[in-house]
């Protein structure tokens, strides 16, 4: 029994060593490689270039003519090392040792060390001094960001010691205090360096927008990256993986690769308009340098600055229809389309701010009212008091908001050109039928929608009318019938096929897709099912419908082109570059979903609407008469002030709107109208008789008709762009 | 014919191959610690030097071990247990080094009284057990289980974890071979292992988020929102550690989590790839290796076996793992061929230290044990862990210098019927 026992005993052994056998041939032999890969990793000592913090020189936006919009300027960053702004008394000692020996002071000698301290003192006074005249230079509260830094740095390092503690490495870092510094801040610097202590210079970019107040909707802005931008962005380990393991890569270069692509903390990112929508044209990239050992390199690989980004926009153009806006003393939007390529040309929503100061701006912009301290002197209540001006003002004026893509209206008669076509085409209405205006909606018991010639102080009926009439005088009745015979379903139908509730897939982040009232929006937003009124007030652009200025005026270019669709371009697809080539970049190797977050450029749509010639004429006929004829609801008011090169076709709009409410004493409802009245709509195209340019303008609650206000701004812009040539050849 | 009394002294086959593995051993150890020095760089030398005495001393040690007749020695074996107790009691009024009771500092060198506990144990167990019988009973196994129960607990507090968890597979072998009913033993393991891994719960509170990430990481399952669980079921076992004793279980157990490498898995991560690094042959080039070994901490002790793999390879790992099955194969060798039953018991017991500590640190070297800090016998860096194991396995060449010498087939037994023969020495082999 003994003798079996030992032999079970050294079968267990045995089972033992083969364990261990197995695995050391797994491990070994079948999976050496994929350690010594590991390994290799861990052993190289990877230098992000230029360095974590920060990155090369964003890419430049610029304009159809290469004028520039945005760019990164180098500049200077003020640091100071955060010992020093603790004034730890360790560092500060260390600090005056080395002043001893630079001065050859005996610090074991009483008098020396305190002449040493003395000279620490002096300098200490001179950095401070030196900051606050930089930061008052740039316009920055220097206590503010020295004790956000503090409060900051005091908070991570608290939440390293709830992880099991260790000193974090800002502690001993120098921090930025003061960014942005030109050339003559350097210059104060440097000749001040030998008599100031712990402040260092670090060169950097500044993103500066040269054109100020001008386009500051598209341009949009950049700032710190958050930790949803790195959600959304960065690559983490486990799609790392997930990746090479299906790619069949080898782990180290997708490692590296992906350190180029990701964010870190102190980079920044494209938050709003432009800057947003191409970040991934614009950002840099960081490069890296692998050494084995110090000093010694094995791979390099150069950082990339960013890519330029041209922009269809003309921002001569721009700035003139801005002005002229501002010179009117209108708040709205104005969109400038080119026929031929649908490239837009101008895309002003007014009021506007300076991207240059819109940190600083902030509060004032956004309508933020800060708080009002417990015990306020004269001075900060009256300080208190203009921002609560300037914030209830930003809440009536909305300068933040893009309104030509954003900002969504009903574009009231605007829309009846494409209602026209719609008929036309589906052939409820030819261009000669007559359909008879009695003055109020017959299909409704309460006579509603009415036509503006049935109410007061008219109280009159336009009769009979065919389509070139109805465009010209602006008739509801005679579209509500169209619409009534169209029905509910073609009638969304075909606003779908000319953009509108569509995004018009710019590439903007800001824009939305609007309304349109089809069964299915019904069925969600209101609960119920479309009723007959519902295409009454949509083929009048009232009601369930709400559309961007973009999308008016790439509608009425697309009628002006005869019925060729295309969505609007903004940005110019760089032919060396274009996105698709980035193949083998690295962003082509994230997954479907990220890439769908982080690259907001989408396809253009491209299509030709079934349209007759005839149909179109008769159209463009009546747009031509609401401008050019005695009786158009535009003529009255276009033929003042010096007539136009070339002759526009046109359509006002007069959309009936709820007043804008805003909260005015702090309780969260929105309790006061501040402003009331009818959105004024002008949209058209020129010239007449060869579209080149199409435009949309809306006046916000404007005090008048589309025809008495919208028609004269829509004039001056079509000025502007025959002085600038965008209208041209022989009439 | 030699006479029977002074027999010992002539080496024995058995013997001769055992010290050669054994030399070997402790040779493939100093040539890894020096691997291992020089890739710390500069102002980390000294310890292959060091070892070389370490391993002068073992050797003298092992000479003693062999030349004093083991029956002496197991004769004394109640003192020999008392002194270590004595000792192991002692070593918790010397001053922690690294929050742990566990050397002796005698000037010449640092004495681990857990190490010579270990050899003293076996040495009682056999004298115990050599008498046979009564363990055949379950109430019999009482005796043998509170022998081992005392020096565990005083290691347990040291604490030391590694040696104490060593003391139960030693006493299953000398249980087992010494004729304890299975049923028995079994019957033990089953209910120890239900009693350690039976699922408790634990309320959260008054827990740091620290220790709860732990306890999640190694619970069953827990109750409540997963990123702040308010009650944790885990193993018995495990809900009694301490919270610092729990990373170690819970970077065993998320081996592949990219988080845990980083934090918990270190250790065992970085042994891997260095292990896994040598490939076949290991790696040719000494800058790489280099840069291997910088990456493992404890390299030159604990995980002395990766510093192997990574260095020799396949190769070099499998030279090992044969010196140590030559070591096991002519060890129960000698077990079957003595008939004394101290003796069988000693050399079994010998060899089930050697095998479950040589298992027990390659296995965490790879990742199918979880860490426990144990030496690799003869080959890791330390001198009392060389010197105690030196001395066992002079114990094992004592029982075998003196057993039964057989030349020839005794008188009058022929060829044909050796069948019948009442002694064959290689019997089952």
């Amino acid at each position: 029994m003994y003798k079996l026992r030992l032999k079970i005993l050294l079968v267990f052994f045995g089972l033992a060593f083969a364990v261990v056998i197995v695995r050391l041939v797994d491990m070994q032999l079948f999976c050496g490689q994929r350690y010594r890969d590991a390994a290799t990793l861990s052993r190289e000592e990877v230098e992000l270039l230029p360095n974590k913090r920060t990155t090369g020189q964003r890419g430049q936006i610029l304009d159809r003519n290469n004028r520039i919009l945005a760019e990164d300027r180098p500049c200077h960053d003020l640091h100071l090392q955060y010992q020093f702004l603790v004034s730890d008394p360790k560092w500060v000692a260390k600090q005056v040792r080395e002043i001893a020996a630079e001065q050859g002071l005996n610090m074991k000698v009483g008098f020396e060390a305190d002449q040493a301290r003395e000279v620490y003192d002096q300098r200490a006074a001179n950095t401070w001094e030196l900051a606050r005249l930089l930061a008052s230079f740039r316009g920055v509260d220097l206590d503010k960001t020295v004790s956000r830094i503090k409060r900051r740095t005091q908070r991570w390092q608290a939440a390293r010691d709830r992880r099991g503690g260790g000193q974090i490495a800002e502690r001993k870092m120098s921090h930025p205090v003061v960014t942005g510094l030109d050339t003559n801040d350097v210059s104060l610097f440097y000749s001040n360096a030998d008599k100031i202590v712990a402040a260092s210079l670090v060169p950097g970019h500044k993103r500066v927008y040269p054109q100020g107040e001008i386009a500051s909707h598209i341009i949009g802005i950049t700032g710190l990256v958050t930790k949803g931008d790195k959600e959304n962005w960065n690559l983490t380990d486990d799609e790392l993986r997930g990746r090479q393991w299906v790619s069949g890569g080898s782990f180290r270069w997708f490692d590296l690769e992906r350190r180029r692509h990701n964010y870190f903390d102190a980079d920044s990112i494209g938050k709003m308009g432009v800057e947003k929508a191409a970040e991934l044209w614009l950002r840099p990239k960081r490069g890296y340098r692998l050494s084995p050992r110090p000093g010694e390199v094995s791979a390099q690989v150069l950082p990339e600055p960013g890519r330029d980004v041209q922009l269809t926009i003309d921002i001569e153009l721009q700035r003139r229809i801005t002005e002229m806006l501002a010179d009117k003393g209108y708040t709205g939007s104005v969109a400038v389309v080119s026929v031929d390529s649908r490239e837009i040309l101008a895309l002003v929503s007014f009021p506007t701010y300076d991207l240059n100061t819109y940190r600083r701006d902030y509060n004032k912009l956004a309508g933020i009212i800060p708080k009002l301290p417990d015990k306020p002197t004269l001075e900060e209540r009256e300080k208190y008091n203009q921002a609560k001006i300037d914030a209830m003002r930003s809440r009536t004026y909305l300068p933040l908001t893009n309104r030509a893509v954003a900002a969504y209206q009903p574009p009231g008669s605007a829309v009846k050109p494409v209602v026209a076509l719609a008929g036309m085409t589906d052939g409820k209405i030819s261009p000669h039928s007559e359909l008879t205006c009695t003055g109020k909606n017959t299909l409704a018991r309460n006579g509603k929608p009415r036509c503006w010639i049935g109410r007061a102080p008219h109280n009159s009926a336009h009769g009979p009318l065919d389509v070139v009439q109805a465009l010209k005088v602006s008739c509801n009745i005679f579209f509500v019938k169209v619409g009534q015979a169209l029905g509910h379903q073609r009638l969304c139908y075909w606003l779908g096929e000319f953009g509108y509730g569509k995004l018009s897939r710019t590439g903007l982040p800001e824009e939305k897709p609007g309304v349109v009232g089809t069964a299915e929006w019904l069925r969600k937003n209101r609960d119920r099912g479309p009723v007959p009124s519902d295409k009454w007030y949509m083929s009048i652009g009232q009601g369930t419908f709400d559309a961007s200025p973009l999308q008016v005026a790439n509608a009425i270019a697309t009628i002006a082109a005869g019925g060729e669709f295309q969505s609007p371009l903004l940005m110019v697809p760089r032919i060396e570059k274009p996105l698709i080539e980035l193949r083998w970049d690295f962003v082509a190797s994230l997954s479907p979903e990220k890439q769908a977050k982080i690259s907001t450029t989408p396809e253009r749509l491209s299509y030709k609407l079934p349209l007759s010639p005839q149909h179109v004429a008769a159209v463009h006929d009546g747009m031509y008469k609401v401008v050019n004829e005695d009786g158009g609801t535009a003529f009255k008011h276009w033929n003042v002030g010096d007539p136009l090169q070339f002759k526009v076709c046109g359509k006002t709009g007069t959309a009936q709107a709820s007043g804008h409410k805003i909260d005015t004493n702090g309780d969260g409802r929105r309790d006061t109208i501040v402003r009331q009245g009818s959105h004024a709509w002008f949209a058209g195209f020129s010239p007449h008789n060869r579209p080149q340019v199409a435009i949309a303008v809306v006046i916000d609650y404007a005090p008048g008709g589309g025809g008495a206000y919208a028609a004269p701004i829509g004039k001056e812009v079509f000025r502007i762009c025959e002085e600038l040539e965008y209208i041209n050849g022989r009439d | 014919m030699l006479p029977a009394g002074k027999s010992w002294y002539v080496p024995r086959v058995a013997s001769i191959f055992i010290v050669i593995a054994m030399i070997a051993l402790i040779a493939v150890g100093v040539a890894a610690i020096h691997v291992s020095e020089h890739a710390e760089g500069p102002g980390g030398g000294g310890r292959w030097e060091k070892q070389m005495i370490f391993a002068a001393v073992g050797l003298v040690a092992f000479l003693l071990a062999v030349i004093v007749p083991y029956q002496k020695i197991g004769s004394q074996a109640y003192i020999i247990f008392g002194f270590t107790l004595l000792l192991l009691v002692l070593v918790f009024f010397v001053p922690a080094v690294r929050g742990s009771h566990r050397w002796i500092d005698l000037k010449v060198f640092k004495l681990q009284p857990s190490e010579l506990a270990k050899l003293s144990y076996i040495i009682l167990l056999a004298w115990y057990l050599r008498l046979g019988g009564h363990y055949r009973k379950l109430i019999g196994l009482v005796p043998p289980f509170l022998l081992t129960l005392i020096p565990m607990v005083l290691i347990l507090r040291e604490p030391d974890l590694g040696t104490a968890i060593l003391f139960l597979p030693t006493l299953f072998f000398m249980l087992y071979m010494a004729g304890a009913k299975l049923r028995h033993l079994v019957g033990i393991v089953v209910i120890a292992g239900v009693l350690v891994l039976i699922p408790i719960s634990r309320s959260t509170q008054g827990m740091t988020p620290g220790e709860i990430k732990e306890r999640t990481a190694t619970a069953y399952w827990t109750v409540g929102n997963e990123k702040k669980p308010r009650i944790i079921v885990s193993a018995a076992i495990l809900a009694a550690m301490e919270k610092h004793q729990l990373p170690r279980i819970s970077g065993w157990l998320q081996q592949g989590d990219a988080d845990a490498i980083k934090n918990n898995g270190f250790h065992l991560y970085h042994s891997k790839i260095v292990l896994g690094s040598g490939k076949f042959i290991g790696s040719k080039d000494w800058i790489d290796a280099e840069w291997y070994f910088s990456i493992l901490p404890d390299d030159h002790t604990d995980f002395i076996f990766s510093i192997v793999g990574g260095q020799w390879g396949f190769a070099g790992c499998f030279l090992v793992l044969l010196l140590y099955a030559v070591i096991l194969i002519l060890g129960v060798e000698v077990a079957a061929t003595t008939y004394d039953p101290f003796g069988r018991l000693l050399a079994v017991g010998v060899i089930g230290l050697l095998v479950s500590q040589m298992f027990i640190n390659i296995g965490m070297t790879m990742g199918i044990m979880p860490i426990t800090g144990m030496t690799l016998p003869f080959v890791s860096y330390g001198g009392s862990s060389l010197v105690i194991n030196c001395i066992a396995l002079g114990l094992l060449v004592n029982v075998a210098q003196r057993r039964p010498i057989l030349l020839g087939r005794r008188a009058f037994e022929h060829k044909e019927d050796t069948s019948h023969a009442p002694y064959r020495p290689l019997e089952g082999f």
